[in-house]
C-alpha cells in the first residue's frame, strides 16, 4: 500500500511486513487535490437534495417528499399497468397510444407539484437560515450567489424529478407497449422535445417562486403558510379579475394557471395568449430570483 | 468557471496576516478603528472586552466584512481580491451556533470539507481522522441536534481544520462551556497550534484563555489596536525587582530594616510586602541570608510590575 501523498513524511508512521501495514491515524496537513470552485454548488445542491428528503432523518421526513413523488408517478403508472395487462383488448379496439394525453399530465399531477413547492421547498433554506448555517457556508468558498445557485439547482433539481419523469416513464411505456415500437417511436419522437419543455418550464417556475418565498423566513412553517397563502390568494385574485371582465389579467396573476397553461401550450394550441402568459411568468420568476439574491447578498 | 480557479496558490514569505490601517464601520458605528497589525505566531490571540471589534477584525481578515478603507493580506493574497481563495485555504469556527441540526458530525464534516474543495474521498477520510482528533470518533454518526454544548463547538472546530488550512480562526471558542470542556477545548486548540502545526488566531474576551493558548496577543480596545506584543514580553522580569511577602506586619518593618542595613534599596509594599528594587541573584542571596537570620519567615516571592494578567488588563483597560 502506498504512502498518502498528503501527509508530511514526519507524520507518516506506515511501516510494512509481510501482509500488515500500521497505519498513522491521527490528523495531517492535506497538500493534495482541490476541486473547481464551480462544482461549489453542486455539491450544495446535492447535500441539500439529500437533506429534503430526509436522508438520516426518520420515516416523518421522508414521508412527504417520497409520497409527492410517488403519487406524481401514479397516473402514469396505472396507464402503463391497464396497457400492460389488458394489452391484447386495446390493441384490437386500437385505443391511441395516448390513453392520457401528455399535455394533461402536469394538470393532473398540479395539487402534487403545488404541494411539493409549498412542503419540501422550505426544507431546502429555512433549517440554513434559522440555524444560521449560511454564516457557515459564507465563511468557504461558497458565495452568497453560489449558495443561492446551488440552493435553486437543487429545488429544480428535485421538482424536475416530478416534472419530468413520470411524463418521460408514460413516454417510453406508451412506445413499449404500443404493436410496433418502431412506428410508436417515429410516431411519438416531436413529442419529447416538449415533454423537456414543459417539465423545464413548470419546475423553473415553482422552484424559483418557492424558494423566494421560503428564503423570507427561517420557520418553516411561516414559509409553508406564506406559499400555500400566495398560491390560493392568487387563485381568488385571478377569479375576482376575469369575472370582472379581464380574463388575460386573471390568467396572468393565477400563480398555478400560468406555468401549467403555458407548458400545456408546447403540446398545441391551448386557447392561451402565450404573449401574456410568457410575460407574466417571466416576471414572476425574474422578480423572485431577485428577491431571493438580494436575501442573501450579505456574507456577514 | 470562476476567476478564482485561474487564480495560482502561490506560497509567500512574510508575516501569515498583514492589516494595514483598517476601517470596518457599521453604519456611523466605526467597530475597527485604523488598525495596523503583522500577525505571524503558531498561536495569537485577540483580546479586548466585549464589542472591542475582536469579532468584526476576524470577519474582515476573512473577508465577510469589507473594510471602509485599508487593507488585509493574509497567506499573501489581498482578501479584497482573493476572498474564495483565501477561505477555502484557512477555517473559521464561529462564535455562535450554526451547525445544521439534522446533519450527523460526520456528513457535516465531510460536507464542509468538499465544499472547500477536497475530493469525496479525501473528504471522508479526513472527516474520521479529524473527528477522531477533537474527540467526536464515537458520536460521529449522531444527529447534531442531540449534541452537548461542547461536544458542538467540538464539532465547530472538526469542521474549521478538516481540509488542512495553513490558518485557522476561532472565534470565542470556550463560549458556553463548562470548567471542564473549557479546559479540554483550550487544550485542543493549543494542540491544533503546536502538534498539528496550523496557524491559530483565537478571539476571546477571557485573558485565561488567551494566557494558555497563545504566544502572542493583539489587544483591542474601543476598536482600536491597544497593543500587539509576545506574551512573553508582558511577563515580569526580576530586573523590576522582587516583592517579598511575610506573615505579620511587624516581621514586614523588622525585615525591610535588616535589609536596608545590609546595603539593600527597599520600599513597603501594603501591610506584609517589602519591594527590593534588585532583582538579583545576589540580593536574593542577602534576602534569604537576613530573613533567616532575623527569623522571619518568607510567605512568597515574586517579581514586581504585576502578572502578565495586570498588564494585559492595563493594556485593555487603559
Amino acid at each position: 500500500m502506498s504512502a498518502m501523498p498528503d501527509r508530511p513524511s514526519n507524520a507518516l508512521t506506515e511501516a510494512s511486513s509481510g501482509t500488515a501495514q500500521i497505519h498513522d491515524i491521527s490528523f495531517a496537513g492535506y497538500d493534495g487535490e482541490r476541486t473547481a470552485v464551480a462544482k461549489v454548488p453542486l455539491i450544495l445542491a446535492w447535500w441539500s437534495v439529500l437533506r429534503a428528503f430526509g436522508r438520516r432523518r426518520g420515516w416523518v421526513a421522508k414521508f412527504v417528499p417520497f409520497s409527492l413523488l410517488g403519487l406524481a408517478f401514479m397516473p402514469a403508472v396505472g396507464v402503463l399497468t391497464v396497457r400492460g395487462l389488458f394489452a391484447d383488448t386495446l390493441d384490437e379496439i386500437q385505443l391511441p397510444v395516448e390513453m392520457l394525453p401528455y399535455s394533461d399530465y402536469l394538470g393532473i399531477i398540479g395539487t402534487m407539484i403545488v404541494l411539493w413547492t409549498a412542503l419540501v421547498t422550505p426544507e431546502l433554506v429555512c433549517p440554513d437560515i434559522q440555524h444560521r448555517v449560511t454564516s457557515l457556508y459564507f465563511a468557504t468558498a461558497v458565495s452568497p450567489t453560489r449558495y443561492v445557485f446551488g440552493k435553486w439547482l437543487a429545488s429544480f433539481g428535485s421538482l424536475l424529478a416530478m416534472t419530468l419523469l413520470p411524463v418521460l416513464l408514460l413516454w417510453v411505456g406508451n412506445i413499449m407497449f404500443a404493436p410496433s415500437v418502431t412506428d410508436a417511436l417515429r410516431a411519438d419522437l416531436d413529442q419529447l422535445p416538449r415533454i423537456v419543455g414543459a417539465g423545464v418550464i413548470v419546475a423553473v417556475f415553482f422552484s424559483t417562486l418557492g424558494l423566494a418565498i421560503a428564503a423570507m423566513t427561517g420557520r418553516r412553517a411561516y414559509a409553508i403558510g406564506a406559499l400555500v397563502g400566495l398560491i390560493l390568494g392568487s387563485g381568488v385574485l385571478s377569479g375576482v379579475v376575469s369575472n370582472g371582465g379581464n380574463d388575460r389579467l386573471g390568467a396572468a396573476v393565477n400563480l398555478v394557471g400560468v406555468p401549467l397553461d403555458l407548458a400545456q401550450r408546447l403540446f398545441g394550441d391551448n386557447g392561451i395568449s402565450v404573449v401574456t402568459h410568457a410575460v407574466s411568468y417571466v416576471i414572476i420568476v425574474g422578480l423572485s430570483a431577485f428577491v431571493l439574491l438580494n436575501r442573501f447578498r450579505s456574507r456577514a | 468557471m470562476g476567476s478564482w480557479d485561474r487564480v495560482q496558490w502561490i506560497a509567500v514569505t512574510g508575516p501569515l496576516i498583514q492589516v494595514d490601517d483598517v476601517v470596518v464601520s457599521y453604519g456611523t458605528h466605526v467597530a475597527v478603528d485604523h488598525v495596523s497589525v503583522d500577525i505571524d505566531s503558531a498561536a495569537t490571540g485577540l483580546l479586548g472586552a466585549n464589542g472591542a471589534g475582536k469579532s468584526t477584525l476576524m470577519k474582515a481578515i476573512l473577508g465577510l466584512l469589507t473594510p471602509a478603507s485599508g487593507h488585509i493580506r493574509i497567506l499573501g493574497h489581498d482578501t479584497a481580491h482573493a476572498g474564495d481563495l483565501v477561505r477555502r485555504r484557512v477555517g473559521y469556527m464561529p462564535e455562535h451556533d450554526c451547525l445544521p441540526p439534522t446533519m450527523t458530525a460526520a456528513d457535516m464534516v465531510v460536507h464542509l470539507a468538499q465544499l472547500r474543495g477536497l475530493p469525496r474521498r479525501d473528504a471522508v477520510r479526513r472527516a474520521s481522522e479529524v473527528l477522531f482528533t477533537v474527540g467526536l470518533e464515537e458520536e460521529r454518526s449522531r444527529l447534531i441536534e442531540g449534541y452537548s454544548q461542547g461536544m458542538k463547538q467540538r464539532a465547530k472546530l472538526a469542521q474549521a481544520i478538516v481540509h488542512g488550512p495553513e490558518v485557522v480562526f476561532l472565534d470565542e471558542p470556550t463560549t458556553g462551556l463548562d470548567p471542564a470542556g473549557r479546559a479540554e477545548m483550550l487544550t485542543l486548540v493549543r494542540r491544533i497550534a503546536t502538534d498539528l502545526g496550523i496557524h491559530v488566531v483565537v478571539s476571546s474576551h477571557i485573558l485565561d484563555d488567551i494566557r494558555r493558548t497563545c504566544d502572542s496577543v493583539v489587544v483591542l480596545r474601543e476598536g482600536k489596536l491597544a497593543t500587539a506584543e509576545t506574551l512573553e514580553s508582558f511577563a515580569p522580569t526580576s530586573s523590576q525587582g522582587m516583592v517579598a511577602e511575610v506573615g505579620t506586619s511587624a516581621n514586614a518593618d523588622k525585615l525591610a530594616a535588616a535589609l536596608a542595613a545590609r546595603g539593600l534599596h527597599v520600599t513597603r509594599e501594603g501591610e506584609h510586602g517589602i519591594v527590593i528594587s534588585d532583582g538579583s541573584d545576589a540580593a536574593m542571596d542577602v534576602l534569604r541570608d537576613t530573613a533567616a537570620d532575623a527569623g522571619v519567615a518568607l510567605r512568597r516571592l515574586v517579581p514586581a510590575g504585576g502578572s502578565v494578567e495586570d498588564a494585559l488588563v492595563t493594556a485593555m483597560s487603559e
